[in-house]
């Protein structure tokens, strides 16, 4: 009973924006919709917050729920990474769906239940957790993906998210299903500890199903080569939607890629699983950087630094060290912060009553805006990595930490394909400083974008000042899987 | 592991060859069935329903009860799946006037 | 928590104004200027309260790497107390001032913003604690120079000055960064409470290069001066200071004046305990002072941009300071840092003045006779001229230069040394030259009546010159560089431009005094001028020195304090005597005997040439390393970066690029079945690699 009890305490705050969640579906759908229930939703996620940084157990790890779900450093550091991406999500898509007269009341329930997914994503301490947290998130993610129900683009990027997400929901599955044969166990450390002293055929069929669930797994953080739905989903679905996708779930995939591989003495690393991560890592950088550079869309195009994205976070994983870990929370902070702030731009960007969604249109921008075409380049140049900006430590740690484990290689493509990325993010800035462009920008941005890109654009550039503190947060929050 | 799980026939290899053909059957459905979308849900319930046989194998196999649990959860989840993809099919058709595969195809490059 | 005040209020007031105050003018000011005079308030409280021991403050931890820690502190001790005031008080005057000359101007916010940061930046340079801290307030006012030189970016002398100050920063701060570098290795901290200790530990330290073996210190010690040298623009790196004279008039008072370009003088004060056992080093620092003092002094004989006359003497006053650094009187240097500030503040401001009632007409040869029109700039441009030559009687009272001019040579007379006897002479002799030009200056603008001739002729001068500005600025740009370095004397006159009344038209009818706001940041200035010498002397170069100073800077071998009450006569009253010398001089040649400057100018034709052309450095400068540069660059970038790099590296690999980008796309067919047999590959290849390594491995 206990047990139960001290699970329900653990799970608080994800069990709150449940509850919340349901109470605003039964509102909305009672109140025809007619009542605004973005405030009500801010608050959940704000008090969410709130209960998981006051339930945070960062000195020893806590399991609940006979071991079902885990809370430490890692889960905290991850769900309060997730719960601020929610709440930067939520306030980036009101003024774009009011101006375009989509916004229904089931937004804000869906999105609070896709959270909820991935505040479990990242305290599974079982497979099963990990499977309910993962269909959970996706589940509601598919739906906004359509969200726009009178576009043809968005139904169809639902239509191939649903399908390739389903794909690799089974493949997943059936990677659990022989984890759990050939082990005996859906418990992440019971499998650690059944794997030690495994006969070869057993261990075969361990690698096999691991490598499954991995690649079930990299789906969701569009991993190359099960990155296809990603571009074509960023540029179909409603801006704000690509916003959440951008932003928040990739931070609940690495975070429980990173507890299965690292976690436990790296037992399930050392099967040699990683290798699949390495790969994962190297093609993905490669890819999200070469085929960005043809790119005319600006969803598309961050669709590809996306996807590049991953493959540099994942690196943090492949080194396997406590400073890899951390490196790898560090830079999906910044990522996070910096894609707000890409987002909250792309987001204010219109003219003629149309959103703007193609790259050209952007010719000229600076002369309009000179302020956001500033701060669009200084996101846009952290996430190539170039300093003094955040990005730029982003990477530093990530490679430092690659290099340090003998990552040489991932290190090295890493490096080239930072290269590469800047260039067609200088070409970005190039378009809206030094061409002439025909239609000009409307004027007034909505105060919520002003307000995420202000403080986007100050963290970003103030890191320098003192990287220590986010880094010492992240270390701590690494140091739970490496005790 | 396995060594005492001789005496019930069918063997638990069969089932599990039983599984993988049919995941494979599943995964082959998703590319080669290029008519219907519908086909393709039908396939991914394959894969579920794959994996569904695998874990009760499993489960029976090691005399486990959690693998029963998770089949339980699964099928929960592909039943909302199925509901979930069944709208976005509708939502899609009524724009497109079309299920066919060839036409979800706006989007590229 | 006062002392984070005082350094963070104007960053608030910087970003404030700059947020906020970009649609009214009024808010733009009042969000700098308020935060900035609170500022200046507290700093003087700091200054009243300062306990016997060094506040340090931390604030947060900023790099920790290995064996190296460095964090946000803010260290204020005796030194730094001077910097405060100083800093802020001629800050905030600046500020009020700026709120009249700005008044016309399209972007106040902008103004004000860059104005407050570059404050915030000083203050972080004045207070930091270790050589990063420093460095990153080094570099910060650096930036706000940059940008304040080219504020008006509209006009290209503008540019090219801001650039100029940049790149021939860089060369300094390289030395700086050097430097720090060298304190690492030889402290293995940066920290100065840790280093300057220990400075006499390392003395004997010998780096060896290249067979030969340097001594450590002294090599670290003129690796820091090139820094000085470049932010406080000493002879040889000097070039960049009077072409920044093209930035807004309260830009060069602040930052050109008072502030910055000290901030060199500081570094050496504060690091003084490790210079003092870097003799060789202070031997070069000393002389190079020297020299700066005399080579500013001569060119500003017979420049004719009022700012200019400025910049040159504000050089001439930097050398001052070094040598007396140089000789090992660091409360000397401080000193005359302290009341130069003023007196060159006041100096600018009035100039400042001046140049807004003609419309931005900087020429002093198409001005005269307007001491009636302009009675206050009149008696600003009087007070400071009077300051900076530093008249004063004997043991009764002085304006602030007498008595830190007194202090400097005193000093260098003190020192004993063949190098001081040096630097007193060529003192002396800069002295002369500083009253002349100073008298010239007055004279010319204010009390000789205008020749309407040269005037006119001036003007038409300016006008061509400013055509010729336009049209080298369409023009290719490495022509403009050319042009910018063969530039005579009279360039940078194209300030003119900014005239939009026209000033072709006017004969000093409608000139009008400055606004209030103007005038009552003249008057506090003056009241430093006259004032800030005849308080503080005992404290900075007298008796109280010991008491005063503390350990902020190293008084074990001054030699003002070591030849206590042991100068003689002569010595005291010689820059006395100097100066007199040169307003006689001036008032000779002016007032009496005008022909004889004609003619002085024709017979010394060449010396005069020399010293319009500024001893021909800009244009040796060209000759030595802008033109062979640029030639080495169209060499390699025609040769070796086109044809070569960019061939077969960026070119080649980016169509490469761009190629296997176009095909990647084109896998992205849009089709589900291909997405999703993409994905059962992967699944595949990964898998039978997997499988494959793991087996081979285990076998």
């Amino acid at each position: 009973m206990s047990e139960t009890l001290r699970g329900l305490y653990l799970l608080q705050p994800t069990l709150f924006i449940a509850g919340a969640a349901m109470l605003l579906l039964v509102v909305g759908a009672f109140s025809n919709g007619k009542r605004d229930l973005r405030l009500p939703a801010l608050m959940t996620l704000l008090v969410a917050f709130l209960l998981q940084i006051l339930s945070a157990e960062f000195s020893t790890p806590v399991t609940g729920f006979g071991g079902l779900i885990i809370r430490d450093g890692l889960s905290d550091y991850g769900a309060a990474l997730l719960l601020v991406g929610l709440f930067v999500s939520l306030l980036l898509a009101d003024p774009w769906f009011r101006r375009e007269g989509i916004l229904r009341f089931e937004w804000y329930p869906l999105v609070l239940l896709s959270g909820v997914g991935m505040l479990l994503l990242v305290s599974a301490h079982n497979f099963m957790t990990l499977y309910i947290g993962l269909e959970l998130q996706s589940l509601a993610l598919y739906v906004l993906a359509t969200f726009h129900i009178r576009d043809l683009s968005s139904a169809e990027s639902g239509v191939k998210y649903f399908i390739l997400g389903s794909l690799a929901s089974g493949i997943l599955l059936f990677g659990i299903s022989l984890v759990y044969g050939f082990s005996g166990t859906l418990d992440f450390s019971v499998l650690a500890h059944a794997i030690e002293g495994q006969e070869q055929s057993a261990v075969s069929g361990l690698i096999v199903g691991l490598t499954l669930v991995v690649i079930g797994l990299g789906f969701k953080l569009s991993a190359v080569p099960f990155h296809m739905w990603t571009p074509d989903v960023y540029e179909g679905a409603p801006t704000p939607v690509t916003a959440l996708f951008a932003i928040v779930p990739k931070v609940a995939a690495v975070i429980i890629l990173a507890r299965l591989m690292l976690g436990e003495g790296a037992i399930i690393s050392a099967l040699g699983v990683d290798r699949v991560l390495w790969a994962l890592s190297f093609l993905s950088m490669l890819w999200g950087a070469l085929a960005a550079l043809g790119q005319t869309q600006i969803k598309r195009l961050l669709a590809y630094s996306a996807i590049g994205n991953a493959g540099y976070a994942l690196m943090g994983i492949v080194a396997g060290t406590e400073d890899g870990l951390a490196a790898m929370l560090v830079y999906m902070t910044i990522y996070l912060v910096t894609t707000a702030g890409v987002f909250a731009v792309v987001l204010s960007l219109r003219s003629d009553g149309q959103a703007i969604e193609r790259l050209e249109d952007l010719k000229g921008f600076a002369q309009h805006h000179p302020l956001v075409a500033v701060l669009l380049g200084i996101f846009l140049f952290s996430l190539a990595g170039i300093p003094p900006l955040a990005g730029f430590f982003g990477k530093f740690y990530v490679f430092r930490a690659a290099l340090e484990s003998g990552e040489v290689i991932l290190a090295i493509t890493g490096a080239l394909t930072s290269v590469v990325a800047a260039f067609y993010y200088l070409r970005l800035i190039r378009l809206m400083c030094f061409d002439s462009g025909s239609v000009p920008q409307e004027r007034p941005i909505p105060a919520e974008y002003a307000g995420i890109m202000a403080v986007s654009g100050v963290l970003v550039l103030l890191f320098l000042l003192a990287p220590s503190a986010p880094v010492a947060f992240a270390q701590s929050a690494a140091a739970s899987l490496f005790p | 592991m396995f060594e005492n799980a001789h005496w019930f026939f069918p063997s638990l290899t069969h089932y599990l060859v039983v599984a993988a053909l049919l995941f494979t059957l599943g995964a082959f459905g998703l590319f080669v069935g290029r008519k219907n979308i519908i086909v393709l849900l039908m396939a991914i319930e394959l894969i579920l329903l794959a994996v569904n046989i695998n874990l009760v194998a499993f489960s029976a196999a090691l005399e486990d009860a959690v693998g029963q649990v998770l089949v339980m959860f699964i099928l929960t989840v592909a039943a909302a799946e199925a509901a979930i993809g069944l709208a976005i099919l509708v939502v899609f058709f009524r724009l497109r006037g079309s299920i066919e595969v060839q036409d979800v195809d706006s989007l590229k490059g | 928590m006062l002392v984070a005040l005082v350094v963070f209020l104007p960053l608030f007031g910087a970003l404030a104004s700059g947020t906020f105050g970009r649609r009214n003018r009024s808010l733009a000011n009042g969000l700098a200027v308020v935060p900035m005079v609170l500022s200046a308030f507290l700093a003087v409280v700091v200054w009243l309260t300062l306990p016997e021991t060094p506040i340090r403050q931390e604030l947060f931890p900023f790099i920790q790497s290995g064996g190296f820690a460095v964090s946000w502190a803010i260290y204020v001790d005796r030194l730094t107390a001077v910097m405060f005031c100083v800093v802020t008080l001629v800050s905030a005057a600046v500020h009020v001032y700026a709120v009249g000359y700005m008044q016309e101007d399209a972007s106040p916010s902008r103004f004000m913003a860059y104005l407050s940061l570059f404050t915030f930046f000083m203050l972080a340079l004045v207070s930091a604690d270790n050589f990063v801290q420093m460095f990153f307030g080094w570099e910060g006012v650096g930036l706000a120079s940059y940008l304040l030189i080219g504020f008006w970016h509209h006009k290209p002398a503008a540019n090219a000055a801001a650039v100029k100050a940049f790149v021939v920063n860089r060369v300094g701060d390289l030395g700086f960064a050097l430097g720090i570098a060298g304190i690492f290795v030889l402290f293995g901290s940066v920290v100065f409470e840790e280093i300057l200790p220990l400075a006499a530990d390392v003395a004997e330290v010998q780096w060896h290069f290249a067979g030969l073996s340097f001594d450590a210190l002294t090599v670290t010690c003129l690796l820091l001066f090139i820094g000085a040298m470049g932010k406080s623009a000493q002879l040889g790196l000097h070039v960049w200071l009077p072409d920044a004279m093209e930035g807004p008039t309260p830009v060069s008072a602040l930052i050109h004046a008072a502030t910055m370009v000290t901030a060199g003088v500081f570094m050496v004060c504060r690091l003084s305990p490790l210079f003092a056992e870097a003799p060789f080093a202070l031997e070069v620092i000393a002389v190079l002072g020297a020299l700066t003092a005399f080579f500013a002094a001569s060119v500003a004989l017979v420049q004719n941009d009022i700012k200019r006359i400025i910049a040159y003497s504000t050089c001439s006053q930097l050398g001052y300071m070094f040598f007396a650094a140089g000789v090992s009187a660091y409360g000397a240097a401080m000193f005359h840092l302290a009341t130069h500030a003023f007196f060159k503040a006041l100096l600018f401001l009035g100039a400042g003045s001046v140049i807004t009632a003609l419309h931005h007409q900087q020429d002093i040869r198409s001005m005269g006779g307007l001491a009636k029109k302009l009675p206050w700039s009149c008696a600003a441009l009087w007070l400071g001229s009077l300051a900076l030559i530093g008249v004063g009687v004997p043991g009764v009272f002085g304006l602030a230069g007498f008595y830190s001019k007194d202090a400097i040579i005193e000093s260098a007379w003190a020192a004993h040394s063949p190098i001081g006897s040096f630097a007193m002479a060529v003192g002396l002799v800069a002295a002369v030259l500083t009253a002349f030009y100073s008298l010239r200056l007055l004279l010319l603008v204010f009390h000789l009546p205008q020749d309407t001739a040269l005037a006119a002729s001036v003007r038409a001068e300016q006008a061509a010159a400013q055509l010729d500005g336009e049209h080298s600025a369409h023009g290719a740009h490495h022509h403009e560089d050319a042009k910018e370095a063969d530039a005579s004397g009279a360039h940078g006159l194209d300030s003119h431009e900014l005239d939009s009344h026209g000033s072709d038209s006017h004969g000093f009818a409608g000139v009008r005094e400055s606004p209030m706001v103007m005038l009552l940041p003249l008057a506090f200035l003056a009241l430093g001028a006259i004032f800030s010498g005849v308080f503080y002397h005992h404290e900075f170069v007298g008796d109280h020195a010991h008491e005063f100073w503390g350990d902020a800077i190293s008084l074990a071998h001054d030699p003002l304090l070591e030849a206590h009450g042991k100068i003689p006569f002569w010595v005291k009253v010689s820059p006395l005597v100097a100066g007199a010398i040169g307003i006689a001089l001036a008032l000779w040649l002016f007032m009496r005997n005008t022909a004889l400057r004609t003619t002085l100018a024709t017979r010394f034709a060449g010396l005069h040439r020399f010293l319009l052309h500024k001893w021909f450095f800009d244009e040796l400068y060209a000759r030595l390393f802008v033109r062979p540069a640029w030639r080495v660059g169209e060499i390699f970038f025609h040769g070796g970066d086109k044809n070569t790099i960019d061939r077969w590296g960026p070119d080649g690999v980016s169509s490469l690029m761009a190629r296997s980008g176009a095909r990647l796309r084109k896998l992205q067919t849009g089709y589900l079945y291909h997405y999703a047999l993409w994905m059962l590959l992967g699944l595949v290849l990964l898998m039978g690699w997997i499988l494959f390594s793991t087996t081979a491995g285990a076998n």
